[in-house]
């Protein structure tokens, strides 16, 4: 390993892997708990202000 | 009612909880996912993102898990991003609930919520890792979701809960 790995063979391989290898699958995939998670917080959000109105009355 | 009338009449009052909790939660899918992350991921390297499809057996293999680690960790990074704008917006609006124990119990939920549906959505139906795999795969991956996903859930709304919903400062 003489060569800075940014530009090593290793690297250039992983780089060349990651966009012939589904690359837009996996970004979903990735991202997917992530917006599920977002989902549930809203709802969740969502009924708590519905129980905060109700204690104002 | 009566501390309605009271706030109302002599002072002010703290009975809007869903500033907090949002907040709250959004910063422990943040601060939960940076603990996936960092402790399996990264110390303990049990797993990587990627790791039951591109196993991390060689270093091109290891560099692509790597890449796809660093994107994991960017959107925890957007997450607690997020959660601090959301408290911060919170500490401004007028009558919003101001309570640590409902910070630390949403916190404790939004950790919980992020292991439950990473457990359910990443081990078990894309597959695309797991907990520690090999031997007791799925003892792991269902240990995950019991403990650090529905326990830690359960956990954070009883704290949240145990908070009275509304404060008057007289």
């Amino acid at each position: 390993m003489t060569v800075g790995c940014p530009d090593c063979p290793t690297a250039r391989a992983a780089r060349a892997l990651l966009f012939h290898d589904g690359f837009w699958t996996h970004a979903v995939f990735a991202a997917l708990p992530f917006a599920l998670v977002v989902l549930v917080v809203v709802l969740i959000v969502q009924r708590i202000k519905r129980d905060d109105r109700y204690d104002d009355r | 009612m009566i501390d309605t009338m009271i706030g109302r009449t002599t002072g002010k009052v703290e009975g809007k909880r869903a500033p907090l909790v949002a907040a709250g939660l959004v910063l422990g899918v943040g601060f939960g996912g940076f603990v996936d992350g960092i402790a399996l991921h990264q110390i303990l390297q049990w797993h990587n993102m990627l790791s039951a499809v591109v196993p991390p057996v060689d270093l091109i293999a290891m560099k692509y898990n790597m890449i796809w680690d660093g994107a994991f960790h960017a959107l925890t990074w957007t997450a607690c991003l997020v959660g601090v704008a959301l408290l911060f917006r919170a500490g401004r609006r007028t009558g919003a609930r101001w309570s640590g124990r409902l910070l630390i119990g949403a916190m404790i939920a939004g950790w919980g919520l992020f292991d439950l549906v990473e457990g359910l959505i990443d081990h078990q139906l894309l597959g695309l890792h797991h907990v520690h795999p090999g031997a007791h795969q799925l003892a792991w991956d269902l240990g995950f979701v019991a403990v650090g996903g529905v326990g830690f859930l359960v956990l954070g709304y009883a704290i949240a809960r145990s908070v009275p919903a509304r404060v008057v400062h007289v």
